[in-house]
C-alpha cells in the first residue's frame, strides 16, 4: 500500500479485528485516491486535465489538497506537491472550489507522495478510535501516530547508518514523520530549482497530525535554518540527524 | 582496505549522478574481500521445486530465484552472488559463508537506485558476520515505533537469511 509497508498496533480488544479492517480499507481508499499510478485515481485524473478544466475529486483528496495548500503558503512556497523537474507551475495554480470540484490555471504534474502517506494514517487512526481502539500506533513506512494514555518511546534511523536507531523520547498523541535520502526512496525536489538535492541529513518532524508532520520533513530539510519557523507556523516541531 | 577509508571519511559523497546505478565491487573484488587470497570454483546451483519450498519454509522468505551463483572457496567455504528487491530496484550483494555454514561477512556489489549508498554502511554489514541458519536474524527486534525509511534493510537481512536456509539444504555435504 501506498508503496511501503503498513504497520498498525491496538492495545487488544474485542473489536480489535475489525478496527484493523477498517483501518486498513481507509489506507487503501487513499492509495486508490491518491496513487499517481493507478489511472482512474483522482491524482491521475488530475493530470490529465486541462488548463482551465474543472475536476470532481472524492472529498478526502480535496482536503489533502486543501492541507497541501495551507502548508505551502505557511512554508512561503517550500513545500510543493507540483513541483517537478522540468515542469512549470506550482500549487498555486491549483484551484479549491466548493462541492469538491478542483480547477487548474494550467495543466499540472501533481504528486501527493511527500504527503498522503501522512494524510493515510490520520485516516487510519480515525478508523481506529471510531472502531472502539483506546490506544495503538500506525507506521506507514516512517511515518506514524500513536495514540492512547500511555507515552510511547519513537525511534528514528539514522540517515547514514540506516540500521542504528535514535530515540527521540516518548510522545502521546502525536504524528511523527522523517524524511532523508536512506535508500533512494525519496527524491528530495527543490521547489526553488525543480531539481533534485542530496543531503546527509533527516529531518523528523514531531506534530499533532501525519499528514502535517509528512509534508512539513521535505520544507525542513531543504532550509535547515528556516525550520524551527516552518514547523511552529503549523504547530510542529523539527529534530535533525546527521 | 582504501575502498573502507573512503567510504568511512565521505559517507556522502556523491559521485554517481541521479537515478544511476553505481557498481561498488565487482565479483572478483568482493571475493578478494570476503576470501583474500581464495580459490574460487564455480558451483551454481539450479533449485528444484521441492528445494525452493524448503527453503521458504526454513528462512520465511519467499525465493523468487531458482539459480543461484555459487563459488566453493578451496577449504574455506562459500562465495554466494544474490540479489533483493530494495524500495525500487534491485541490490546485487555477496555473502561469505565458511565451511560450517556461518556468515563471514557480506559485501554490496551493486545497488540501483538514485540515492542508495548508505547500505553499504561497514558497521551494519558486519552484524551479520557469525550468524548461522538458526538464527533469527530479524531487525530491530523489539523496537516498535521507526520513524524513516524501512524498507532496504530489511530485504538485505531476509536475502542472508534465505541464503543461511539455502547452504543449509543445497550446499551442505556437497
Amino acid at each position: 500500500m501506498l508503496g511501503t509497508l503498513v504497520e498498525m498496533r491496538i492495545a487488544d480488544f474485542g473489536g480489535a479485528l475489525a478496527a484493523f479492517g477498517r483501518a486498513f480499507a481507509a489506507v487503501e481508499r487513499v492509495h486508490l485516491l491518491m496513487s499517481r499510478q493507478a489511472p482512474d485515481s483522482d491524482v491521475a485524473r488530475l493530470n490529465r486535465a486541462a488548463s482551465g478544466a474543472l475536476v470532481s475529486i472524492d472529498h478526502w483528496t480535496w482536503q489533502v489538497l486543501k492541507r497541501a495548500k495551507e502548508i505551502h503558503a505557511a512554508t512561503g512556497g517550500l513545500f510543493d506537491c507540483v513541483a517537478t523537474p522540468g515542469r512549470d507551475g506550482t500549487l498555486a495554480d491549483l484551484e479549491l472550489l466548493d462541492g469538491g470540484r478542483v480547477r487548474l490555471r494550467r495543466p499540472l504534474a501533481i504528486s501527493l507522495d511527500g504527503i498522503a502517506k501522512g494524510y493515510a494514517v490520520d485516516r487510519a487512526v480515525e478508523a481506529l478510535r471510531r472502531a472502539g481502539a483506546t490506544a495503538g500506533a500506525v507506521n506507514a513506512g516512517g511515518d506514524l501516530f500513536v495514540f492512547g494514555e500511555k507515552p510511547q518511546v519513537v525511534h528514528v534511523r539514522h540517515p547514514r547508518d540506516p540500521c542504528r536507531l535514535v530515540s527521540i523520547g516518548a510522545v502521546q498523541e502525536a504524528a511523527v514523520a522523517t524524511s532523508g535520502l536512506y535508500f533512494g526512496n525519496s527524491s528530495l525536489i527543490d521547489p526553488r530549482t525543480r531539481r533534485a538535492r542530496r543531503t546527509a541529513w533527516s529531518a523528523t518532524v514531531i506534530a499533532s497530525d501525519c499528514t502535517a508532520a509528512d509534508a512539513l520533513t521535505k520544507p525542513c530539510l531543504l532550509d535547515r535554518l528556516a525550520a524551527p519557523v516552518l514547523a511552529a507556523a503549523c504547530g510542529a516541531r523539527a529534530v535533525f540527524l546527521h | 582496505m582504501k575502498r573502507l577509508s573512503v567510504f568511512l571519511l565521505t559517507p556522502i559523497a556523491v559521485i554517481a549522478p541521479v537515478a544511476h546505478a553505481s557498481v561498488y565491487l565487482t565479483v572478483a573484488q568482493a571475493q578478494e574481500a570476503l576470501f583474500p587470497g581464495g580459490s574460487f570454483a564455480d558451483a551454481s546451483v539450479v533449485l528444484n521445486d521441492a528445494q525452493a519450498r524448503a527453503i521458504a519454509e526454513r528462512s520465511g522468505v519467499r525465493v523468487l530465484n531458482r539459480e543461484q551463483r555459487v563459488w566453493r572457496v578451496a577449504g574455506a567455504g562459500w562465495f554466494i552472488v544474490d540479489e533483493v528487491v530494495g524500495k525500487h530496484e534491485f541490490i546485487t550483494y555477496a555473502v561469505g559463508l565458511d565451511t560450517s555454514g556461518k556468515v563471514r561477512g557480506i559485501e554490496i556489489l551493486e545497488y540501483r537506485e538514485s540515492y542508495g549508498h548508505e547500505i553499504r554502511n561497514v558497521a551494519w554489514r558486519r552484524q551479520f558476520v557469525g550468524k548461522a541458519a538458526a538464527d533469527p536474524l530479524r531487525l530491530d527486534q523489539d523496537i516498535r515505533n521507526i520513524s524513516g525509511a524501512t524498507l532496504s534493510c530489511r530485504h538485505v537481512t531476509d536475502g542472508v537469511k534465505r541464503l543461511l536456509a539455502f547452504h543449509e539444504i543445497a550446499l551442505q555435504g556437497r
